[in-house]
């Protein structure tokens, strides 16, 4: 739970406790002893099984018990038992979890079993309802995450677990009442990731499946992110749905609509670190794709907007100032080339890159000509050389970035150029992000590039 | 860093000794399942303060080897529990830091953890399940590849598939731990000595932020990625 401060015990207290916890110190071992000689011994009978009900009651996180627990019933409990009555032992073990997990929402160990139980519901009542028993357990499942999620509605393990029950639903649940029901969330407190993301989710399907307008649905979003931005600016959980919704900024109208909305808000709170980081984010991706019809002298000003609020940033964010400085000084310069278009080709490079963990759909933004007067000395030569960025497959945040390509100023050398197309041209966009190496198979088309090595960090030649 | 609030290691040392001494401690056996890591953590911790041998070497890997579940061919948490990839990575890390692998039968290792364990193990979304009933979480992912390469087998892994990230670890990778504040980190997490090891806190050992494990080691097996710590401060 959030906000749960811990009790700090004197000292008697602590050796009340200590006493106390003598007794059942003793009794924990003993029984601890029982049921692991028991595992050894492979003893799977009914006696074997009450025990382990008994330990993990005691402690549902000794992982162990819960495997020896499903290999009892799996291996010799319903084996020898009707589809009805494998039905009625999955109705308790799911009723020990629910015991359990009223005491400990966050373990790990028990969710993992409730979704067991729920992967072994036999087919039945009848032949004609194969899926009369799953139903009903669906049914029920979705009523009790919901009463967890009342209870705490960030617990991300509830919010996982009613994803995964909404899937395997064999009677889907409709998706508006999903609508419904995260709006209810987010309406009682805006401050939920999880419950954005549900949205998110449920949104990109009906909008894929046509089950809902987009234009005007999206729309709709757009209210209630702005509602909930004005509600309260500096919560994290409302700007990355904002950055969602936009997405790679190809609605120029909107995304122009957008910041200058984002802009009304800075005039009224004008310390507002999401207010400005978003300023300046979705102006570079006016400029990345858009840039070809902004005049260079809009794209000009529009990044040099952005280094004003960078500039704010650094003061009014101290604790991230080395970022902000960052972002200012590198300017956007992402990554692996993927595609590119017609002449003057140098100048108009698509450069792919997969950017994994900013919670964003898309980001594409501008390299400017380091020749203005801004401070991105060692930026891009080419006007308009655009970085493009992408998620996952999943569209979801979940790693590092694959790799970053800063392109110096050795490009303005006119015979680099054809060599940089060229370059481009036969990079596949496979480096891959792994851990903490990097397999680029195609280095040794980066490295002739001339890119500034000092700033390729970990990208080996292999 | 103007001033260095002090970190008392001969008080941090002592702790992470008592934390095996408190055995009779409710708590002390409730945690079983996470003994193994807890030994990973305290180890590091005293390599990060050089003081590898406050906790008995000996002891230390026959603990260890007593957590091997033959019959899954990995490690698990405590003596008779169920091999897991979390136990399994931390037992690897001991016996890497403690020069103690060859106490491994190291074919059988690699091809029963590595082969049949943990690569069987690997999803199809890409991510991992810690154990045979299949629970799946980012987490195991990061001890797949760290296991995986700490024992030279991460050509293994299905790279196209895999992602996934820790925060400090990402920073680390991607060159950018001058983005955190590392005064008011340091300040924030003064008992934490592996980030504060990166933080630049005088008097202690680089940690390698990619393998949660002491820099001169990693450096040692030819691992060491291109992560950069801050520079160490001087104490005032």
């Amino acid at each position: 739970m959030h906000g749960v401060k811990r009790v700090k015990y004197t000292r008697e207290a602590l050796a009340a406790k200590k006493e106390r916890e003598q007794a059942k110190l003793k009794e924990y071992q003993g029984l601890t002893a029982e049921v692991l000689a028991r595992k050894q011994a492979r003893d799977t009978t009914q006696e074997a099984f009450d025990l382990t009900t008994k330990l993990l009651h005691i402690n549902p996180e000794f992982y162990t018990i819960w495997n020896y627990r499903r290999n009892i019933l799996s291996d010799a409990i319903f084996p020898q038992r009707t589809p009805a009555q494998i039905n009625d032992l999955l109705a308790d073990d799911l009723s020990l979890t629910t015991v359990l997990l009223k005491q400990h929402p966050k373990v790990y160990w028990i969710w993992n079993h409730r979704y067991w139980c729920l992967r072994q519901v036999p087919e039945g009542p009848t032949e004609a309802d194969p899926n009369g028993w799953r139903q009903a357990y669906w049914n029920k499942e979705l009523f009790v995450v919901e009463k967890m999620l009342d209870a705490d509605p960030r617990n991300f393990h509830a919010w996982n677990y009613r994803r995964y029950v909404l899937e395997e639903m064999p009677i889907k649940r409709s998706e508006q009442s999903e609508l419904v029901y995260t709006k209810r969330k987010i309406e009682a407190n805006f401050s939920n990731f999880s419950a954005w993301h549900q949205r998110s989710k449920v949104l990109s399907s009906m909008w894929a499946t046509g089950k809902l307008d987009k234009t005007k649905s999206m729309e709709e979003e757009f209210d209630l992110v702005k509602n909930a931005m004005y509600t309260d600016p500096n919560d994290q959980s409302v700007w990355i749905y904002h950055r969602w919704l936009i997405g790679s900024g190809d609605n120029k109208d909107i995304l122009e609509r957008e910041i200058e909305s984002i802009q009304e808000l800075l005039d009224e709170q004008p310390d507002s670190k999401w207010c400005m980081e978003s300023l300046v984010f979705y102006k570079r991706t006016l400029v990345g794709r858009h840039g070809s019809v902004l005049s260079d002298e809009a794209s000009c000003r529009l990044e040099g907007e952005c280094l004003e609020l960078l500039s704010k940033l650094e003061k009014v964010d101290p604790d991230r100032r080395q970022r902000y400085i960052d972002l200012s000084h590198a300017g956007p310069h992402y990554l692996i080339a993927q595609d590119r278009r017609s002449p003057p080709m140098w100048e108009e490079v698509t450069i792919t890159a997969n950017i994994f963990n900013t919670g964003l759909d898309t980001y594409s933004t501008t390299l400017i000509p380091s020749s203005q007067s801004y401070k991105t000395p060692l930026v891009i030569p080419a006007r308009n050389l655009v970085a493009k960025v992408m998620l996952d497959d999943q569209g979801q945040g979940a790693g590092g970035v694959v790799a970053v390509i800063r392109v110096v100023q050795h490009l303005h050398s006119p015979a680099l150029q054809p060599q940089l197309v060229q370059d481009l041209q036969v990079l596949e966009p496979q480096a891959a992000f792994l851990g903490a190496s990097v397999v680029c198979k195609t280095w040794y088309a980066v490295s002739a590039c001339q890119y500034d090595a000092k700033e390729w960090w970990h990208i080996r030649s292999t | 860093m103007t001033s260095v609030a002090a970190l008392d290691i001969p008080l941090h040392v002592k702790y992470i000794q008592s934390l095996g001494e408190n055995k009779d401690d409710l708590v002390y056996h409730m945690t079983a399942h996470l003994r193994m890591n807890a030994v990973y953590w305290g180890l590091t911790a005293l390599c990060v303060m050089n003081h590898q041998d406050a906790l008995d070497r000996e002891d230390m890997i026959s603990y260890v080897m007593s957590c091997w579940d033959d019959e899954a061919g990995a490690f698990g948490a405590h003596p008779d529990h169920d091999a897991h990839l979390l136990s399994t990575l931390s037992a690897i890390q001991i016996l890497m830091m403690q020069d103690a692998l060859d106490r491994l039968d190291i074919p059988r290792v690699v091809k029963c953890l590595l082969l049949a364990d943990i690569l069987s193990l690997q999803q199809p979304s890409g991510v991992f399940a810690g154990d045979a009933f299949g629970e799946i979480d980012a987490r195991f992912l990061y001890c797949a590849v760290n296991a995986l390469s700490l024992l030279g087998h991460l050509h293994e892994l299905d790279v196209e598939k895999t992602v996934g990230f820790w925060v400090l670890s990402a920073m680390a990778i991607l060159n950018k731990i001058p983005w955190i504040n590392a005064d008011k980190l340091t300040e924030f997490i003064l008992s934490a000595q592996a980030r504060l090891s990166l933080l630049g806190y005088p008097g202690l050992e680089d940690l390698d932020p990619v393998y949660c494990m002491p820099a001169r080691l990693i450096e040692s097996k030819g691992l060491r990625k291109g992560w950069k710590a801050l520079p160490r401060k001087v104490l005032v």
